[in-house]
């Protein structure tokens, strides 16, 4: 195992992100752009579904912003992955980068779940009062990207 | 408001994590800061790299990891690839980890005469 690790570490791309002055730098810009776009996004809808902005209808909104809450977490995922190859050792050693990916699979199944079960509810019930279920899942997806960005930034710090 | 406070409740975990702040790594409490460390040595190994640069330093009693700044910013102050090479006779001005010993870091390094700050 610490032998592949050592070859993603010897990688071209690794030792570009090690070595070249403004790449880290620039990827980390790309992480946060990315984060953001997908924190942005899904907590107005998240906020929405919490019963927040009731004079915006719950469908399109989902419609517009899920695609970019998507698209944000590839950008993060792609950028975090590049960073993950520079000290990819380092990284899996770290308790905190393991609670991180637990947050983030526990977040997406979450979303998963709220789409494929109590959101497939008719959007006029919907608009009208999300259920307790519905409101469940808001709140805990809400908590658990904000987790998961606590622990990215924790990341650095140990 | 009732609405505001489920907010808050959904943000509430996150203050689970404001004790983790004071054990942080660059947040300077692993280091020990009540004792500035003086070191002179040879560089044995040096990293030019992301997130921060290193240099392994042969000094008498010990060999240290020295951590020093990103790249970016050793490059802006002038402290270029180059002047860490093998060999290269540094001092640097720093404090020791608390959890490991063979480790420092440095505030400021001196190398080939030349004094470059790190924070």
């Amino acid at each position: 195992m610490a032998s592949a690790f050592h070859a993603v570490e010897a990688s071209g791309i690794a030792r570009f992100m090690r070595e070249a002055l403004y790449a880290y730098p620039a990827v980390e810009a790309a992480h946060i752009a990315g984060l953001a776009l997908l924190f942005g996004s899904i907590a107005i809808v998240d906020l929405r579904l919490l019963g927040l902005g009731r004079r915006v209808p719950l469908s399109p909104l989902i419609e517009f912003a899920v695609p970019w809450s998507i698209g944000g977490f590839v950008l993060a995922a792609l950028t975090g992955s590049l960073m993950l190859t520079a000290h990819v050792e380092e990284f899996f050693d770290q308790p905190l980068f393991w609670l991180k990916m637990a947050l983030i699979a526990t977040a997406g199944a979450n979303a998963v779940a709220l789409r494929r079960g109590a959101l497939r509810t008719a959007s006029t019930v919907l608009d009208a009062a999300p259920s307790a279920r519905v409101r469940l899942a808001a709140g805990l997806s809400l908590a658990l990207w904000t987790a998961v960005i606590a622990c990215g930034r924790m990341l650095a710090y140990f | 408001m009732k609405r505001i406070a489920i907010v808050l409740a959904a943000l509430a975990p996150l203050t689970a994590l404001a004790p983790l702040t004071a054990l942080a790594h660059h947040g300077w409490s692993e280091y020990d800061q009540t004792k500035t460390l003086t070191l002179d040595g040879r560089v044995e190994e040096a990293g030019y790299e992301h997130p921060h640069g290193y240099v392994k330093l042969v000094a008498a009693d010990r060999t240290w990891i020295a951590v020093l700044a990103p790249p970016s910013r050793m490059d802006n102050r002038g402290l270029s690839k180059e002047m860490l090479k093998r060999g290269a006779s540094v001092q640097v001005v720093g404090y020791q980890n608390r959890n490991r010993p063979e480790e420092m870091r440095a505030e400021r390094i001196t190398v080939g005469g030349k004094t470059v700050e790190l924070r």
